[in-house]
């Protein structure tokens, strides 16, 4: 796995690629938390569209972003960019992530919002 | 505890637990891997696993699903069965998967996919632990999740939904 934490003008993306699982996961929380540190005001874009496998520990941290996301008020929800690969979206769904988070397809929709 | 083997496997009541594993279908494209227990060890199985039903034909779809089913048993195996940290790597601990197909006597086939650890099995809501999201991906993976806690280990067995023979015509 892969990730690095990109700033834009209003939004921050957290690129990941690769696998998300027990061993990978820890590095993602350290980007999430990096990129909420760097976020003032700006909406958080969690970018899924290159990753292709999405475990349980990754499903925690990035509950734990929705969260913290939730308790920093005036923020945006978070938003996940996915694309169609099912091994992302489908554990995403079955542990309800999708209804905690804004989900979109491409980044440019996701830098856009609703 | 010897690795499970498709002889041990067959209709034996469990002594703990269970309704036991369902008996009698004939198994056939038997594999089996021993990994050491340590945090790389649940990558190392999706890809045993996912090698094991493109070389069966199981369906994609299907395919996906049991290989995070298979990644989520590994994981407990190693974080909860034998407590290894992340930066642990020479636990002595193994996880043991055997893989079958069994066949259905109306012609579909299903995988039969077992994760063996010799750790303890700890239940699943005792703290802040990933399990429970582990638990529900490999149940909706699977047909049936069975969970053998033995005195000297936990079997985790995860059975598919039945899918057609491969070369059948419509």
């Amino acid at each position: 796995m892969n990730v690095r934490v990109v700033e834009q003008d209003v939004a921050v993306v957290v690129q990941v690629d690769g696998a998300i699982d027990g061993l990978t996961a820890p590095r993602l929380r350290d980007a999430l938390r990096d990129a909420f540190d760097r976020l003032s005001g700006r909406v958080l874009v969690i970018d899924l569209s290159s990753v292709r496998f999405l475990g349980s520990p990754g499903l925690r941290a990035l509950f734990d972003a929705a969260s913290e996301g939730v308790k920093r008020g005036k923020t945006a929800p978070v938003r996940v960019v996915v694309d169609e690969k099912r091994p992302v979206i489908r554990p995403m769904e079955v542990v309800g992530l999708d209804g905690v988070v804004e989900m979109y397809h491409s980044l440019a929709d996701a830098i856009v919002g609703p | 505890m010897a690795p499970p083997s498709d002889q041990h496997e067959r209709p034996v009541p469990r002594a703990h637990g269970g309704e036991g594993i369902t008996p009698g279908y004939p198994r056939t494209c038997t594999s089996s891997i021993s990994l050491a227990a340590d945090w790389v060890a649940a990558s190392l199985a999706r890809d045993a696993a996912e090698s094991w039903l493109r070389a069966n034909r199981w369906p994609p779809a299907q395919s996906e699903e049991l290989v995070l089913a298979v990644s989520e048993a590994v994981s407990n195996s190693v974080e909860h069965g034998y407590l290894v940290t992340l930066d642990q790597v020479n636990h002595p601990g193994l996880v043991t998967l055997t893989f079958h197909v069994e066949n259905l006597p109306d012609g579909f086939r299903r995988v039969v996919i077992s994760v063996g650890d010799r750790g303890a099995w700890r239940e699943p809501d005792d703290g802040p632990t990933h399990r429970g999201h582990g638990l529900l991906l490999m149940r909706s993976a699977t047909d049936r999740l069975d969970i053998h806690k033995t005195a000297t280990g936990t079997e985790v067995h995860l059975v598919s939904r039945p899918v057609p023979p491969p070369t059948r015509r419509a």
